[in-house]
């Protein structure tokens, strides 16, 4: 049975309950001993997060899936729902009995979490793979929560440790999945946010619809009913009294002797007056100023889990640009792509008439692309496919690895066809993308020309390194 | 039919001068001389007149457009929102463009504010207020006068559109006369053809108000101006504070200024057109709210104007006797000269109400030639077709509204139903009643 482990920066003095510990620099050696809940102490949100953003951004799903306990040095402060822990409490509420309480309400997020295949040796790096994973796990509704300490104004704190960076692409995340069906989401509100940088914090001023300005006064208009007279209740002041300028009589009782029916706004710079003053919003971050209606009005959506969704984070998400190209291409298996490189190889040693040619290409952040496309991508990708069939010939053989890696044995093709063939597939690509996403999405290749010393894995592991570095 | 008619005439036959009066005394005693004599001439004085003040009106209107005043038009209303489009294209179509459109909202509860904003975001119209709670027109009015800023003020009634050139004719008599506190624009019948009764209606706003007003302003006692279409000087509205508590306000406020030493005159050739009740019954209503203020402003409120003091003023004195005198008084008459006529003249009543219809038909072919010639080049050709609905003329007016504001006078000078009136809110009326307003 797994047991609750204290994680740290360095030694730190816990009382009782005994807990197992590690240092946050060595846990990751001990992916197999993972436990059944982390246990992390701090005095504040800020420190505590940057410990379980380790934990999170872990690539083993027996790491990042476990949950968390924060336990706070003193009290539990107001922001404690934006540590990303599953839990928190004060050292002090943390005994035995709380120990044994946790290990059995985390029991089905281990239960769950050690029905997943290859736990200890599979290595998670696709972020929406981890989120939808988690969502899983959990079996909650992901809630946004308000936040001022980032620019979306909203954060989802139990996924926001997943991130490294504050740049809004947990929003899209949710969103592709979403759009996958992988999650359900549902409204939860909505907030501005600036159509330049996308930034919640808005100023909303209302300004002088004739000048501009910003130095507008506020009077309530009074109607006295005796004589039908109308005029700002500065115009009836005198001293703690209202006389009414027409009539000279007192104004007692409003409802009575007089109603306020409106208000209007003064401008302090140009004596306009006017009941709709310009409203105006201005960007906190990038200083953009427009009118509310310009900005983005974004609806901020809540998530759950689907039965779909459930059943891809256990065995993985099938990957639509892989099912595409597999219907659509004739994608061989890693084995079989080896077996036909066996083949040609032999063939063209044993002929030495025919030069082929062995080409990777890559296209690079694959997964960013993904969730830019969003609904699209069905159809981008379709279109991908169609670009392969087209430059690609029936003889050459296709595989695909580490999801964005092509590999494609060009048969009776020497290094100069195959190059501009490549070169052809890599322009088609780029425009594809450009048109759709205006980002030029990066594209590397290599090609080799198929000779008896030619190991595909070897140049498979140069290409990756090479493309890391 | 032809013994009917041959014993109209033997009857007549039979009167000599004297008895013809005693038959037919409110007819050539006061209605002939009041109503058609008067007009005749003096708009028979008027048309050269105004032909040969035409370099004086072309010196004012070139000083008018080398001063070139801001003019705020403001409209008060409720409900009116589907109206001010209509009402801010033919403002932007005028030929003196130095406008500030005011419009407020007395408490809408349709999507008036909706309308009236984004006109006022696209610039069609300059100022759009908005009271949440409804004040009565008066207030609204107030509203209005308290936020424009032009020179002179030209109020509106919100469902009527202008002819081009009207603001800049309001406006001129200003610089005619320097005494001139507010003009009255001529007010004509937008909606003629849309019933029987707005038909009438528009007759009826030939004769009274264009030859009517036209006259009894060369008399010097016009006694209104109309809210639909007229022009006021903004000092003499900030002096006397704007309008007072409606209704009849027009004509109260019309009142306050002539009091104040100001003439009033009215321009026949500054034309608005206006919608009229379409329905018997709304016109009823209507006149029932116009006849009984005619008691509240005129007997009431304003009855110092009858009695000397160190303000009197003649001209005030003629224009409130005249009113009073032809439209509560003699309204009596009718009754009077009905009841002569069932104890005294019974045997030939057929032969007397059959007379005083030609009489009063020819009186109103008469005063509808007058007003088609006052009108000139500006008469429209459904003006002219409804010379065929004159013969309908003597029993609306001599039937219909007499029975109404007959009606008026005795329910409000014996139970000031005026105050009770659902046209200004209650908690308004209220306080207008306890106060004796």
């Amino acid at each position: 049975m797994r047991k609750p482990c204290l994680i740290s920066y360095e030694s730190v003095i816990f009382p009782e309950p005994v807990l197992d510990r590690i240092l946050l620099n060595q846990f990751s050696k001990s992916i197999e001993s993972a436990p059944s809940y982390w246990v992390v102490t701090s005095n504040s949100v800020e420190t505590a997060n940057a410990i379980i953003k380790t934990i999170r951004q872990h690539s083993s799903p027996n790491v990042y899936l476990r949950p968390v306990v924060l336990l706070y040095t003193q009290s539990i402060p107001d922001n404690a729902h934006e540590s990303g822990a599953d839990r928190h409490y004060t050292i002090q509420q943390f005994d035995q009995t709380l120990l044994d309480e946790l290990n059995t309400n985390f029991e089905p997020i281990n239960s769950w979490i050690e029905k997943l295949p290859e736990l200890i040796t599979s290595s998670d790096t696709s972020i929406s793979f981890k989120i939808l994973r988690f969502i899983s796990s959990r079996n909650i509704t992901i809630e946004p929560v308000p936040s001022s300490k980032r620019n979306s104004g909203y954060i989802y704190p139990l996924l926001d440790s997943f991130f490294q960076k504050d740049d809004g692409s947990i929003f899209q995340i949710l969103q592709f999945l979403a759009e996958q069906n992988m999650v359900a989401s549902t409204f939860f509100t909505r907030s501005m946010s600036c159509s330049q940088c996308g930034c919640a914090f808005l100023n909303f001023r209302e300004s002088c619809p004739h000048c501009g300005s910003i130095d507008l006064g506020i009077d309530e208009l009074v109607h006295h009913f005796k004589c039908a007279y109308s005029g700002e209740i500065s115009e009836f002041r005198v001293q703690d009294r209202l006389i009414c300028p027409k009539c000279d009589s007192e104004l007692r009782h409003i409802g009575v002797d007089y109603d306020k029916p409106s208000i209007i706004y003064k401008c302090n710079s140009c004596q306009h007056n006017t009941q709709a003053p310009r409203v105006t919003t201005t960007c906190y971050q990038c200083g953009k100023s427009n009118e509310p209606e310009y900005q983005n009005d974004r609806i901020i959506m809540s998530y759950n889990n689907t039965s779909i969704g459930i059943n891809a984070s256990i065995y993985g998400i099938e990957n639509i640009f892989t099912r595409l190209l597999e219907t659509k291409l004739r994608i061989f298996s890693a084995d079989s792509f080896q077996d036909f490189f066996e083949t040609e190889k032999s063939r063209i040693q044993r002929y030495k008439i025919s030069t082929s040619t062995l080409a990777l290409i890559r296209l690079l952040a694959l997964d960013n692309i993904y969730v830019q496309l969003g609904s699209r991508a069905r159809d981008i990708f379709n279109e991908l496919t169609s670009l392969f069939n087209i430059i690609l010939r029936k003889s050459d053989v296709l595989t695909l690895r580490h999801d964005s890696i092509f590999m494609i044995i060009m048969t009776e093709t020497d290094i100069k066809q195959a190059k501009i063939a490549i070169d052809r597939l890599q322009d088609g690509m780029t425009k594809l993308f450009e048109n759709n996403l205006d980002i030029d999405p990066k594209t590397e290749s290599v090609l080799e020309v198929i000779s008896e010393t030619t190991e595909p894995e070897t140049i498979l592991e140069a290409f990756v390194n090479d493309s890391v570095h | 039919m032809t013994a009917f008619i041959d014993g109209v005439l033997d009857f007549l036959d039979n009167l000599d001068t004297l008895k013809l009066i005693a038959y037919f005394w409110p007819f050539f005693l006061l209605d002939i001389t009041r109503y058609l004599i008067l007009d005749l001439i003096l708009i028979t004085i008027y048309i050269p007149k105004r032909i040969i003040s035409y370099p004086l009106r072309m010196r004012a209107r070139r000083q008018l457009f080398k001063e070139m005043p801001l003019v705020s038009v403001i409209v008060p209303g409720k409900n009116e929102g589907k109206h001010i489009p209509k009402l801010a294209l033919t403002l932007s179509k005028q030929t003196y463009q130095n406008l500030e459109i005011v419009i407020v909202d007395d408490g809408s509860d349709d999507d008036t504010a909706v309308i009236c904003r984004r006109l006022e975001k696209d610039g069609l119209i300059h100022r759009f207020i908005r009271n949440e709670i409804r004040g009565g027109k008066a207030s609204a009015a107030n509203t209005a006068l308290r936020y424009s800023n032009g020179k002179y003020i030209v109020h509106l009634d919100a469902d009527s559109h202008m002819a081009e050139d009207s603001i800049e004719t309001i406006l001129i008599p200003f610089y005619i006369d320097s005494r001139i506190g507010a003009v009255g624009g001529d007010v004509r019948v937008a909606n003629t053809t849309s019933s029987l009764t707005s038909r009438l209606q528009a007759i009826e706003y030939m004769k009274s108000i264009s030859t009517g007003r036209t006259v009894s302003s060369l008399l010097g006692i016009l006694r209104i101006i109309a809210g639909a279409h007229g022009a006021f000087r903004r000092d003499i509205l900030q002096q006397i504070y704007g309008w007072d508590v409606g209704p009849g306000l027009d004509g109260d406020i019309t009142l306050k200024i002539r009091k104040l030493g100001y003439k009033v005159t009215h321009e026949p050739f500054a034309i608005c057109y206006t919608n009229v009740p379409v329905r018997i019954s709304k016109l009823a209503k209507q006149r029932y709210r116009w006849d009984r203020s005619m008691v509240r402003f005129r007997v009431r409120k304003h009855k110092d104007i009858f009695a000397p003091s160190k303000s009197f003023i003649i001209s005030n004195f003629i224009a409130s006797v005249e009113n009073v005198f032809f439209n509560i008084v003699l309204n009596l008459k009718w009754w009077i000269y009905i009841f002569q006529i069932l104890i005294f003249n019974a045997d030939f009543i057929e032969y007397i109400l059959f007379i005083n219809y030609v009489l009063y038909f020819s009186s109103n072919v008469l005063q509808y030639g007058i007003a088609c010639t006052l009108y000139g080049h500006t008469l429209r050709w459904q003006e002219l077709k409804l010379s065929l609905y004159l013969p309908l003329m003597p029993l609306y007016t001599g039937v219909f509204l007499r029975c109404v504001r007959t009606y008026a006078y005795i329910m409000e000078l014996l139970h000031r139903t005026s105050y009770r009136d659902a046209w200004n809110p209650w908690k308004v009326s209220k306080v207008a009643e306890k106060e004796n307003l």
